[in-house]
């Protein structure tokens, strides 16, 4: 970042924000502003450029003809936008329910191709060191953890089954802590990282005082 | 109306999951096309944010009496000025990328790192050794944040046994967990149990 405006117009904005750290000061509520404004304006620019116009706008003005079928997606977004009115609101229920039926096929096939079928098999391995088995009997009982079942009273094959499911879940509940612990970790790592990327900006590119 | 959306949404849905799992031309044609339209579609859903926020903006701006009026103001002028911009100048041009590179990524930055300071508290009120759970949560941050200082490289080894076995195996417990709640979701969806486009 060379150019000397920006590098002003960055740290100014950068104190504004770190004002925060001594309290909810106006500065702090002018930083936000600022940057919900900057990204609205960026997401219509990136909307109309990136979408509306390559794939709706141009082809119907290049080759109404061929692309007549673009209409339905084009009504749809204008049924959308009739939300805006309490009154039209329902008309857009429409184009929501496309969305929704999309979206819940896409996230159907990407929750069984994507996650649940290659973290499966993941788990097939040879309990062949004690790794491996920490591994699986891990992932089964962090699985176990997230059960939320009465349990079961009367007979005694169902409730050795609960006994065994309640304390496989409990152990697995210690692997679901530690991988919480790992993630708050390197949450923690990241935002020091950038922390320490926004304190040599300051130093280096603004007052110049860090080579 | 009801019947309708509930309609279009199970049958786009079913058209969609068939073209997944099928390879037929007509199945491809019209799963390439809804994929194609949903995007489209969300655009507009953006453009319905966008202007639904700068409705609530204004009307603060006008009545004036609220104490945030003058940050409505701002959002609305940097939002005005930005979007003016891009939409003149197109995306990717070089005003916009000004734009992105000394406003938005200054910003993002500064607010994500701000963070840091909340995470150390976050952390102290956490991360105390109440029960058994808690100390293994406390020992796994403590083996992965100081695994990686240069000081302590004891812990580096401990740091990759610890993403690579415990916390490998319980957020894998997680994700099955997840994708087997978004199958339910889906599936309630697809045939018309769940219907919250009718709301």
């Amino acid at each position: 970042m060379t150019d000397p405006i920006g590098v002003w117009v960055g740290a100014i904005l950068t104190l504004l924000v770190f004002s925060y750290l001594l309290g909810d000061t106006p500065l702090f509520r002018v930083a936000q502003a600022i940057f919900v404004g900057v990204a609205i304006g960026y997401a219509i620019s990136a909307a109309v450029y990136l979408i509306l116009l390559p794939l709706l706008f141009d082809p119907l003005i290049i080759n109404p003809v061929m692309n007549s079928y673009l209409v339905i997606p084009l009504i749809l977004g204008l049924l959308l936008l009739l939300k805006l009115r309490t009154a039209w609101a329902p008309v857009g229920n429409l184009s929501i329910a496309f969305l929704f039926g999309v979206g819940s096929a896409l996230a159907l096939g990407g929750a069984l191709d994507g996650t649940l079928l290659p973290q499966l098999s993941a788990i097939v391995v040879p309990l062949d060191s004690l790794e491996n088995v920490l591994l699986v009997a891990g992932t089964l009982g962090a699985l176990l953890s997230f059960r939320f079942i009465q349990p079961q009273s009367g007979r005694f094959g169902a409730r050795v089954v609960e006994t065994v499911a309640r304390g496989w879940g409990a152990f697995g509940r210690w692997f679901v802590m530690i991988a919480l612990g790992a993630l708050f970790a390197s949450v923690a790592v990241s935002r020091i990282s950038l922390l320490v990327n926004r304190v040599y900006f300051l130093l280096h590119d603004w007052l110049q005082i860090v080579k | 109306m009801r019947w309708l959306a509930t309609s279009v949404a199970i049958a786009v849905g079913l058209i969609t999951l068939l073209d997944y799992f099928f390879d037929v031309p007509i199945l491809d044609a019209l799963g390439v096309a809804f994929r194609q339209w949903t995007i489209i579609l969300t655009a507009f859903a953006l453009l319905l944010g966008v202007i639904n926020l700068l409705q609530v903006h204004l009307r603060r701006i006008i009545r004036r009496d609220e104490a945030s009026a003058g940050y409505s103001l701002i959002v609305v002028v940097t939002a005005t000025l930005v979007a003016s911009a891009g939409l003149w100048f197109g995306l990717p041009s070089e005003p916009m990328t000004w734009v992105f590179e000394n406003l938005y990524v200054p910003l993002q930055g500064a607010f994500f790192a701000l963070v840091a300071f909340f995470l150390a508290t976050a952390a102290y009120r956490a991360l105390r050794a109440r029960n058994l759970e808690t100390t293994w949560m406390l020992i796994a941050a403590l083996v992965v944040l100081l695994g990686q200082t240069p000081l302590l490289g004891v812990l580096t080894d401990a740091r990759e046994w610890v993403l690579n076995v415990p916390s490998t195996a319980g957020v894998r417990g997680i994700l099955i967990g997840v994708a087997l709640g978004t199958l339910a979701t889906a599936l309630r969806l697809l045939i018309g149990m769940d219907r919250p486009y009718s709301e």
